[in-house]
């Protein structure tokens, strides 16, 4: 069987740099988990359904699992690795810590950016406009409520509020 | 599951793309938002040697609006579609995207995309043939016309050959004298619709578009249709569908869809005259 080809791509990844050299099959999930370290990228239905590959790529929410890496050379791609530390979270983790958002936590990195990229846009959602965003992220633990809850709180955090 | 192995191509021009493409024959595919294509090559159920990226070439996205309509590249993201100040004059547009998927599919998954893998639920490939659009369609060598009715023959089938690429979806300015709804029934928002219509309202006469039948988009008219009470358009609606045979697949039965295709086309029609604020998805609670 031939070699397979690879090749040498560019990646921008949480603001960083990353030249990576992968085959033209590998998904950008299994390559920023894999080669990025981007551990908070989680892989779960892989046909696109779930949500939990969830990157922003250029601001926009999309499913990494249904992106080649080779595709994303050139695009800025952010993780919830990016948002926030152990010591200081980022005030939509902090929402999410504080009204319950998640449980396992394997959604959660989909949902808290999927969030971030809502606020971004629509700083002061309503109930109906937060369930529209959230949609494509499936939780099989919360039952969702507090996931929306959750991001209600984020919003008036990201306003200053306490 | 991950893709079997492929030669990806990023061509710099769209002269390329057809050249690569010509060359591949049938192991060649586009690759445009890839939100119906690489779930299908995850799972091995596509299997392209070959992909061509059509994401690098930005020229074939953008909408465009003159006296003649709109020329919609086949690039263009369902996102871009659904808020494009170039479509007030025809806001059905806006709705159907809107019903597409979820936001990070909508994202990435373009209109021509929707076309060229003509699944029976999508919104595109009814929307459009209802408001008579045609397609521009490249190859190496060539480029032909062909209407969006011509375009899907059945089931994820197209009267594209391999080497073929949309470029651009045509909309002409004439659809504008009609009012349009649209309504599909989904058991949660943003699956794929289990059935769906797109309503056309000239006076009193009214044709509708179904998706989600199982096969290709189906378009069949009702004359006087706004002067007829409620049994009477039950009546007529049944009778239109009446030579089409729905589908029975996994989800819901085709005896099922013939039934919740006449809801479907009586609420696109109050859609498209105004009974509701918007075009609607409703499942158990809808």
């Amino acid at each position: 069987m031939a070699e397979p080809t690879i090749k040498t791509i560019h990646l921008r990844v949480n603001g960083t740099p990353r030249t990576v050299q992968v085959e033209p099959r590998a998904l950008l999930s299994d390559v920023l988990r894999d080669e990025v370290g981007a551990h908070g990228v989680h892989v779960g239905c892989e046909h696109g359904v779930c949500g939990a590959c969830t990157v922003l790529l250029d601001g926009d929410p999309v499913r990494s699992c249904l992106m080649f890496a080779v595709q994303a050379e050139g695009h800025e791609i952010t993780t919830v690795d990016a948002l926030g530390t152990a010591e200081q979270l980022d005030p939509i983790q902090e929402a999410f810590w504080d009204e319950h958002g998640f449980q396992c936590g394997f959604c959660t990195p989909g949902m808290v950016l999927t969030t971030k990229a809502l606020l971004d846009r629509v700083p002061d959602p309503d109930d109906g406009t937060i369930r529209d965003a959230l949609s494509g992220n499936l939780c099989r633990c919360t039952g969702y409520q507090d996931i929306v809850e959750s991001v209600q709180r984020a919003a008036k955090l990201r306003a200053g509020a306490r | 599951m991950k893709p079997v192995r492929f030669e990806y191509v990023a061509p710099s021009s769209l002269a390329e793309a057809l050249t690569v493409l010509d060359q591949a024959g049938w192991g060649g595919k586009v690759l445009a938002g890839g939100q119906s294509l690489v779930p299908m090559m995850n799972f091995r159920l596509a299997r392209p040697e070959v992909v061509v990226d059509l994401n690098p070439l930005g020229e074939l996205a953008g909408i465009e609006a003159d006296a003649d309509g709109w020329r919609v590249g086949a690039m263009t993201r369902h996102a871009a579609m659904e808020t494009a100040a170039a479509f007030g004059a025809l806001p059905v547009i806006a709705k159907a995207a809107r019903l597409i998927g979820h936001w990070a599919i909508r994202n990435r998954g373009t209109v021509g995309g929707s076309l060229a893998h003509a699944d029976p639920a999508a919104e595109w490939g009814a929307v459009l043939t209802a408001l008579g659009a045609t397609v521009d369609v490249a190859r190496r060598g060539g480029t032909r016309t062909l209407a969006v009715a011509d375009l899907i023959v059945g089931p994820l089938t197209t009267a594209l050959e391999p080497n073929e690429i949309i470029t651009a979806i045509r909309i002409p300015r004439a659809a504008t004298a009609a009012r349009w709804g649209i309504y599909e029934v989904v058991q949660r928002p943003g699956d794929f619709a289990l059935v769906g219509a797109v309503a056309r309202v000239a006076g009193d006469d009214a044709a509708w578009t179904w998706f989600g039948l199982g096969g290709r988009p189906e378009t069949r008219t009702v004359p006087g249709f706004g002067r007829m009470g409620e049994a009477d358009r039950t009546r007529a609606l049944t009778e239109a569908l009446a030579g089409l045979e729905p589908q029975t697949d996994g989800h819901v039965s085709g005896a099922w869809r013939r039934r919740v295709a006449v809801t479907a086309a009586l609420r696109a029609y109050e859609d498209a005259t105004g009974h509701h604020a918007q075009g609607g998805h409703g499942g158990h609670n809808g």
